[in-house]
């Protein structure tokens, strides 16, 4: 027994009523030097568009303008006899996808059908078809399996949306004539649902001795079968939708970059000299090494190993954290200073480029609390990162200079040393930092932090 | 300039089921046979692949002591073979740890390159769990 749960997750709210409606029969006549094609169409017209009634409420897709393109009808043989098919367009571009797809999506106009048909007294019968290949179907570009659904042209179903595969079915028989056996058959899916209830025997005289329990209950709900009302089965998909149905795939746009316009970043922060309003400035340090001055270090991991050939240096980072609290809401911005591009002890220098530091962990950090002239000051300086021309520099305008540096525009002093590395360089880094704030004696406005507390932004405003 | 040698080079639109880890706080006793063990998020594939469609392979010299400043560590499907990257906080590059090869997308995506990243692992945060 197949467990399927298919849930459908269309572009598309698709939600069909299960009721089981046959639709009109009223037959039409061909008269003289009426196509079968032209028989079907006046049928459909006036009876079905004309007499069919309001549109299914729960049936996003009947409710949209669409046209049936007679011009592009044509007659198939179906497993239950002759056929007009002719495509159904919408008129505005709709695409529907489901959990069988894959990452695919499918315009409805490419696999949405209207399928006339007489039965034996000559009564017309009216059905919309709409196939959604599964990503099988998609692969072998077949009709072999996915979602099929019949409905008539106001969105009530014919018969239940089904789920179907092809199965090959193994026929131990001898063979004399070259045949394998093997037989194709059309499975429907079969839907268990079980439900469980738990419940606890409790005992007033043994509380201790208590019994727990469960009961589980199942039921199986399978798909009709092929019924004689003449509407298609699955069988018939190969003649319904000859062409290759084309799939879509949702190319997602790339993400703005907040922070590529520093000033609405920080737009948020408002300036207020009233003791609701307060201010911090966080100096946050991810060493290379924990507490240890090493400036930087070999990688030990990532791409670590030789020391010729692609050497990574890992040099850790300092960041800025700005919150501004009203008691009401709070305001939290995280922002680094970055070289825009790729730099090497001996290539220091590249354009600078603020960034969002929100998911950096940190060794060390040092909040301050500041007034809001020193906070916007810092803002302030913090601002020409994103300047054209301004640089970062590996040496004399790192990440922790820079920090270091915004800080000193709103007249916070913070100690630091300036460590050496190899080729000659030397400068402010996040190893002697990291160490220099330990060691700093911590004024009545500050507070340190050595365990790496989750930090993002926070505090919208329009 | 020298570039990696082309049996070396991948073509990574073709790689699929992309991962983030975080790692960060473990990333000294990173292994990766235990990437299960970590918390991750699942990346979108036809973004990566947008994001891919332009990448260039770093020239070796440019390679030589590269200076890294926080990564985030993903892995991915490619050619039947887990990889495992790891993609820089900054200059739009990014290194596979199997070949030692590193990749540059084009300046002009890179700020939209950081912030996927970063939405990508504050999802991981904020709801802690696997895709």
């Amino acid at each position: 027994m197949s467990h399927y749960t298919t849930k459908l997750i269309p572009v598309v709210f698709l939600c069909l009523c299960a009721t089981c409606c046959v639709k009109d029969k009223r037959t039409i006549s061909n008269a003289v030097g009426h196509t079968a094609i032209d028989s079907a169409q006046l049928y459909f017209e006036s009876s079905v568009l004309g007499e069919g009634g309001p549109p299914n409420s729960q049936n996003y897709r009947a409710h949209q303008p669409r046209t049936v393109r007679w011009d592009l009808s044509r007659t198939v043989l179906l497993s239950n006899g002759q056929a007009i098919v002719a495509p159904v367009q919408f008129t505005h571009p709709l695409f529907i996808t489901s959990d069988v797809t894959g990452n695919g999506s499918f315009s409805l106009n490419d696999i949405t059908a209207l399928i006339v048909m007489r039965d034996s007294s000559a009564q017309f019968h009216c059905s919309l078809v709409t196939y959604l290949p599964d990503s099988t179907a998609i692969v072998g570009v077949s009709t072999s399996s996915g979602i099929m659904l019949v409905e008539d042209w106001q969105g009530n179903s014919i018969r239940a949306p089904r789920r179907f595969v092809k199965q090959l079915n193994s026929i131990s028989t001898s063979s004399t004539d070259g045949n394998d056996g093997n037989v194709e058959t059309d499975v429907d899916v079969n839907i268990e649902v079980c439900n469980t209830i738990y419940g606890y025997n409790y005992s007033s005289d043994f509380p201790d001795d208590g019994e727990s329990w469960s009961e589980t209950s199942c039921n199986t709900y399978g798909l009709q079968q092929l019924g004689s009302d003449g509407s298609p089965g699955p069988r018939d998909l190969t003649g319904i939708f000859v062409r290759r149905i084309p799939i879509y795939t949702v190319q997602l746009a790339p993400p703005g970059n907040p922070i590529g316009n520093i000033a609405d970043y920080f737009k948020c922060f408002t300036q207020s000299d009233n003791s609701d309003h307060q201010y911090t400035v966080t100096l946050a340090v991810e060493q290379p090494v924990t507490d240890s001055r090493q400036p930087w270090t070999w990688s030990s991991t990532g791409l670590g190993g030789s020391s010729a050939g692609t050497n990574p240096i890992n040099v850790g980072h300092t960041w800025l954290i700005f919150s501004e609290s009203t008691g009401i809401a709070t305001t939290t911005r995280n922002v680094g200073f970055y070289p825009q591009s790729i730099v090497l002890p001996g290539s220091a220098t590249a354009q600078g480029v603020l960034a969002n530091d929100e998911n950096m962990g940190y060794d060390i950090s040092l909040t301050i609390n500041v007034s809001s002239q020193q906070f916007f000051d810092m803002l302030n300086y913090t601002s020409q990162g994103n300047n054209a021309g301004y640089d970062y520099n590996l040496n004399s305008n790192n990440c922790t200079t820079f920090a270091l540096d915004a800080m000193a525009a709103g007249g916070v002093a913070i100690p630091a040393t300036i460590g050496t590395w190899t080729g000659g360089g030397q400068g402010l880094d996040p190893g002697d930092l990291g160490e220099d704030l330990r060691g700093m004696q911590l004024a009545g406005n500050m507070s340190q932090n050595t365990v790496s507390n989750p930090h993002p932004n926070v505090g919208t405003c329009n | 300039m020298g570039v990696p040698g082309f049996s070396q080079l991948l073509n990574w639109e073709k790689a699929s089921s992309w991962l983030m880890y975080d790692t960060i706080g473990r990333e000294r006793t990173f292994q990766k046979d235990s990437l299960s063990y970590y918390r991750s998020a699942r990346m979108n594939d036809d973004t990566m692949k947008y994001y891919l469609s332009d990448v260039s392979p770093v020239p070796i010299e440019k390679t030589k002591g590269v200076v890294w400043m926080g990564y985030y560590r993903v892995s991915c499907q490619l050619l039947d073979t887990t990889r495992v990257l790891l993609i820089s906080r900054y200059g739009g590059f990014f290194a596979d740890l199997s070949t030692k090869v590193y990749y540059e997308i084009p300046v002009a995506e890179r700020a939209s390159w950081y912030e996927y990243f970063n939405q990508t692992f504050g999802s991981i945060a904020r709801f802690g769990k696997t895709d």
